[in-house]
């Protein structure tokens, strides 16, 4: 064990990490809520500057790297062990993990098993070898064994207490660990967790109206939002839209479950899937009478279909950057949300 | 006489809008306009190394695009989740001509980092 010493904006805090172990993941497991977004070394918002010690660089291509000035010893938390004592300062406010929160922590896990949704989406669980609670819209970061680092994967499912977690993945192209789900059977294999991680959550005693703008695998977090919400009677009296972007019929996936959930509340749940390169077939249509399909980018549609009910909204964003990017444009200067309102963790 | 750098004529700046330039020693300025005012601030966002000329700007209100981080361009103070101003650039404007003044960031002022 190495002792870590930080030095935030506001305030000093100690905490203990171990051989091999990210400085962020041993900060957030003790209770310190360290910056960070991604976790996974894509959004460089764990950013800290070394003072002493030395650390080891587990991951040096990592692309969150563009956004640290190194020749000021500035590091990537959730890339850097420690190989000694550290001594380190970080420019943002940083407080105590808010009380009744989740810590999150370190968890072994064993896919129970997978399902092809679409041609290059797969669904797959994971059992871990505990319990765990953790917040609709929330994330973990999986480990794959002989795959290098973490990658984030948000929970579909929400349950109060669970062992299990249930994930989505779109099959990237030189991908390494979605090109290594795709081309084995998954399940047994055995995997390091890390979690559960992530602010853009839901919780009912909000009392806000939800707006979910989700592209591709982005969808998995929006269907643990609706999952609670459905489970807990949040749409009994407050709204909830979901516009879901995939390219086409053939591309979208969770139609069944996202149709059960319109079910439960006809008059409260608008739920509607965007196809951004064709129109939608009468068969389609006639398949799912209670979900709208509708021509374009997600967040065109949204923009275009939401005009007029951003009243007491909260707003997820979830997907591939670029899209989450002109959703987060759309909502500031269009629709005028104020930034605390429009929740989403930056993966790039 | 304070030294001073032409910076832009100010028709390239829009109306309501902004625009990044680069001084010869690689420093770069965001020129931020909002009606006949103009602003300058140092063009990278106080948090990350984020150009703030990615970001939103609706002629009063600039967002980062990164973590939503906005400010008042007006007075370059922090609005709703920033936690640190903008780093403000002395400026001077002659006829249609910018002019930024040395030393260009005044950073001890803003107290940050």
């Amino acid at each position: 064990m190495m002792k870590v010493q930080v030095k935030a904006r506001n305030r000093a805090f100690g905490f203990d990490t171990g051989v091999g172990e990210s400085v962020l993941y041993s900060g957030l497991r003790t209770g310190v809520a360290l910056p960070y977004e991604c976790a996974t070394g894509t959004c460089g918002t764990c950013k800290a500057k070394l003072i002493e010690g030395e650390l080891d660089d587990q991951w040096p291509e990592a692309p969150g790297r563009k956004y640290l000035k190194s020749d000021q010893g500035e590091f990537l938390m959730c890339q850097c062990a420690a190989k000694t004592d550290l001594s380190i300062e970080i420019g943002n406010f940083v407080s105590e993990a808010t009380p009744g929160a989740v810590i999150p922590a370190k968890f072994t896990g064993i896919v129970g098993g997978s399902r092809m949704l679409t041609p290059d989406v797969k669904a797959f669980t994971v059992e871990l070898d505990r319990s765990t609670e953790f917040d609709a819209g929330q994330f973990v970061a999986v480990r794959f064994p002989g795959i290098g680092g973490y990658r984030g994967y948000s929970m579909v499912n929400f349950e109060r207490r669970t062992q299990t977690l249930e994930f989505v993945v779109k099959k990237l192209p030189g991908g390494g660990v979605s090109e290594w789900l795709f081309d084995n059977e998954p399940t047994g294999v055995e995997l390091e967790i890390f979690g559960p991680l992530g602010s853009a959550t839901f919780y009912p005693g909000m009392g806000k109206n939800v707006l979910c703008i989700a592209g591709g695998s982005g969808i998995a977090g929006m269907m643990s939002i609706f999952s609670r919400g459905c489970q807990e009677n949040y749409f009994a009296d407050h709204q909830g839209y979901l516009f879901f972007g995939v390219r086409t019929a053939n591309d979208a996936f969770y139609l069944d479950e996202l149709a059960a959930f319109k079910a439960k509340h006809p008059e409260n749940l608008h739920i509607t899937v965007a196809l951004s390169t064709e129109a939608v077939t009468d068969e389609v249509k006639a398949a799912f009478p209670g979900l709208e399909f509708d021509t374009g980018f997600v967040h065109e549609v949204a923009a275009r279909k939401m005009k007029d009910h951003y009243d007491n909204i909260v707003a997820y964003l979830a997907g591939p950057p670029p899209a989450v990017d002109a959703a987060i444009r759309t909502l500031v200067l269009e629709a005028r949300l104020s930034a605390d309102s429009i929740r989403y963790d930056k993966f790039s | 006489m304070q030294d001073r750098t032409l910076l832009c004529n100010t028709n390239e700046v829009p109306e309501d809008g902004m625009k990044q330039f680069e001084l010869d020693d690689g420093t770069k300025v965001i020129v931020l306009r909002s009606g006949d005012e103009f602003y300058a601030y140092d063009a990278m966002c106080p948090h990350q190394e984020v150009e703030l000329c990615e970001g939103f700007y609706d002629g009063c209100v600039l967002t980062c695009h990164q973590h939503l981080w906005q400010w008042d361009v007006k007075t370059g103070d922090m609005m709703g989740l920033a936690e640190a101003p903008l780093t403000s650039v002395a400026m001077e404007l002659d006829g249609e001509d910018l002019y930024v003044c040395e030393p260009v960031m005044n950073r001890a002022a803003v107290g940050g980092r």
